[in-house]
């Protein structure tokens, strides 16, 4: 009884810091009506759990399973009329940027891509301590991986990258 | 050197005509397509599947913490 007590008592110590760590997002979830956009792939299991543990208590246990990969699902969530959509990283900003979603769980690098890119976005509090990941310059295995060979055949040949927006502006230092 | 072209952190000159977007799989246009010569892209922690199939030559152009929460400025 002593040990369940102290997990607890941890336990509501953890919850409260982590609502110290998002103040800001702690209270624009409880604002009437807030439209909240996440990942449906990739960060998605991560992002389900993080927001059922620290962010909507009232969000069901079990991750719904996400079977159509173009229909957008969504669900309702607290007493002021929350709606949660689930749909792809991208699609999720340009509906923050046309102001059909209030809050969105965004992984870092598609983040600093629309912003870069122009859209007027901004990040609120801390991160959510999962879904890190680099931005790597790549070439096919067996070829030269020497800068000057690969400078040299890009006087003819090109780069390809699913962020354009960063890809161009990494400047020296 | 045209004032359109951009340098970027390793050394490569690139404008519009160089970088082709490419959504999903970059690391397969890259043996798809002999006029591409490398790749800016993404690579997860733990994701060594797609590691096996290029060489990284630059490993950190950008490191990203995770997951944030993102509104819009003057939003809600």
């Amino acid at each position: 009884m002593q040990n369940q007590e102290s997990i607890k008592l941890i336990s509501k110590q953890e919850s409260q810091e982590i609502k110290n760590k998002f103040p800001l997002v702690d209270r624009i979830l409880k604002q009437p009506g807030i439209r909240l956009g996440i990942p449906k792939k990739g960060l998605f299991k991560d992002t389900w759990r993080s927001l059922r543990e620290n962010f909507i208590y009232d969000l069901r246990s079990e991750i719904p399973i996400v079977k159509d990969e173009d229909r957008r699902l969504s669900f309702s969530f607290g007493d002021f009329g929350g709606e949660l959509m689930l749909d792809r990283q991208r699609d999720i900003l340009e509906g923050l940027n046309r102001g059909v979603i209030d809050l969105a769980v965004i992984g870092e690098d598609e983040y600093w891509e629309a912003r870069v890119g122009g859209m007027m976005l901004e990040q609120l509090d801390g991160t959510l301590g999962f879904g890190s990941c680099r931005m790597c310059l790549e070439v096919r295995e067996g070829s030269s991986n020497k800068l000057q060979d690969i400078r040299a055949s890009l006087i003819t040949g090109k780069l390809v990258t699913g962020y354009p927006s960063l890809a161009r502006c990494l400047h020296p230092n | 050197m045209p004032a359109v072209f951009i340098q970027t952190k390793f050394g490569l000159w690139l404008d519009r005509e160089q970088i082709i977007v490419k959504e999903g799989s970059v690391e397969l246009g890259l043996w798809q397509y002999p006029d591409l010569v490398a790749a800016v892209d993404i690579v997860n922690t733990g994701d060594t599947a797609r590691i096996n199939k290029v060489q990284i030559i630059e490993p950190e152009l950008i490191n990203f913490a995770g997951a944030v929460w993102v509104r819009r400025i003057n939003g809600i």
